[in-house]
């Protein structure tokens, strides 16, 4: 019987953690997934045909919100109940899947993020992660009354309703506060558990600090237009 | 303050070169380079150089009944915002291209897996 909930995993260049990410998703989860491969220019296309792993091929890079939301109309035309985004480094841990799945059935939220903050982790991110993401938390509270203590966190799962939304439009780039204005200004209802984050299991970061600054402008700027209109 | 004189060659001067530019614009539609939508714009930006052109002399009273001594500050003025909102208005279509790329990537990518699954369920290799 297939399940309703969709595992959504973007992937780019990711060849060094991709294949362990599956393997350790196959063992702890019983739902389907699909690896959005973005363009990917490494081996990562390679391993997903290799080693049969369910995956769709964008023929270009369109950045993580183009991937995400080509994962969310998947979730749309397979009819899924429920869809979960997790990251292809392997930071995002499988075991969690299942709280997060219960929390959103039990909870009537539209979205459940898996939060590094929500209760004490054993996460120690460096100090000027911590300090973005404690301003992101602050301005979702000024903005949109909501409070989210990691806003920034992909690790989440989000109903049939939601789907429907991004489905039809999702930002391109940075996507995980912006949205969460959107959902505030919806009238959306976003909840947080807790769950625990890994390091990552290969590549690096894509976010330098040049691409820090864009994306504190870029998320501030176009998170106050969310919630205004 | 006394009214800028205009002389007939630099009268004649700027009409050559806006009906040069609408010259241009029309040989570009013509080789198709521009697309209808494209083009509209253009010739109404073009005919528009040339009206000024042939009416400098009464642009120039325009200007100093609003208070422009040198009525060229005006012109430059409105072209400038003309420009602008061109630039806008071009930001636009690219945009919205864009998201027509986006939408026709992501087509793309679900067919491939589609045709992918049923290839996979009638047994046929993949070439």
């Amino acid at each position: 019987m297939p399940s309703n909930v969709l595992i959504i995993i973007p992937a780019y260049n990711e060849e060094q953690s991709i294949l362990k990410t599956i393997t350790s998703l196959k063992k702890s989860s019983p739902y389907d997934y699909i690896v959005v491969n973005d363009g990917s220019i490494d081996q990562t296309q390679a391993i997903l045909k290799n080693e049969n792993i369910e995956s769709i091929t964008l023929p270009i890079n369109l950045g993580i919100g183009g991937a995400m939301q080509t994962g969310y109309k998947y979730a749309k035309r397979k009819n899924y109940d429920y869809a979960i985004q997790l990251d292809a480094d392997g930071q995002h841990d499988p075991s969690d899947l299942e709280a997060l799945v219960t929390a959103i059935q039990t909870t009537g939220a539209d979205m459940v993020i898996g939060s590094r903050f929500y209760e004490k982790t054993s996460y120690r991110g460096a100090i000027t992660r911590r300090a973005g993401i404690y301003y992101f938390y602050a301005l979702l509270k000024v903005i949109s009354g909501i409070r989210i203590t990691d806003p920034t966190s992909g690790y989440r799962i989000v109903n049939r309703r939601v789907i429907d939304l991004f489905e039809k439009d999702y930002p391109v780039d940075y996507p995980e506060v912006e949205v969460l204005a959107k959902l505030a200004k919806k009238g959306y209802k976003v909840h947080e558990i807790k769950v625990e984050m890994n390091d990552r299991q290969g590549g690096s970061s894509s976010i330098t600090h040049v691409k820090a600054f864009y994306y504190i402008i870029k998320v501030t700027f176009f998170s106050i237009i969310r919630s205004i209109f | 303050m006394e009214v800028l004189k205009i002389s007939g060659t630099v009268e004649w001067i700027t009409i050559l070169a806006t009906s040069l530019f609408l010259l241009q614009v029309i040989w570009l539609t013509a080789k198709n380079k521009l697309t209808d939508k494209q083009a509209f714009i253009w010739l109404l930006f073009a005919i528009g150089g040339v009206i000024v052109a042939f009416g400098l002399t009464y642009l120039n009273k325009l200007a100093f009944k609003i208070g422009i001594s040198y009525m060229p500050t005006l012109i430059f003025m409105l072209t400038f915002f003309l420009v602008l909102s061109l630039l806008v208005y071009h930001t636009i279509v690219i945009s919205r291209q864009e998201r027509h790329i986006k939408y026709l990537v992501q087509e793309i990518a679900y067919l491939s897996k589609q045709m992918d699954d049923l290839t996979k369920s009638m047994g046929i290799k993949k070439i």
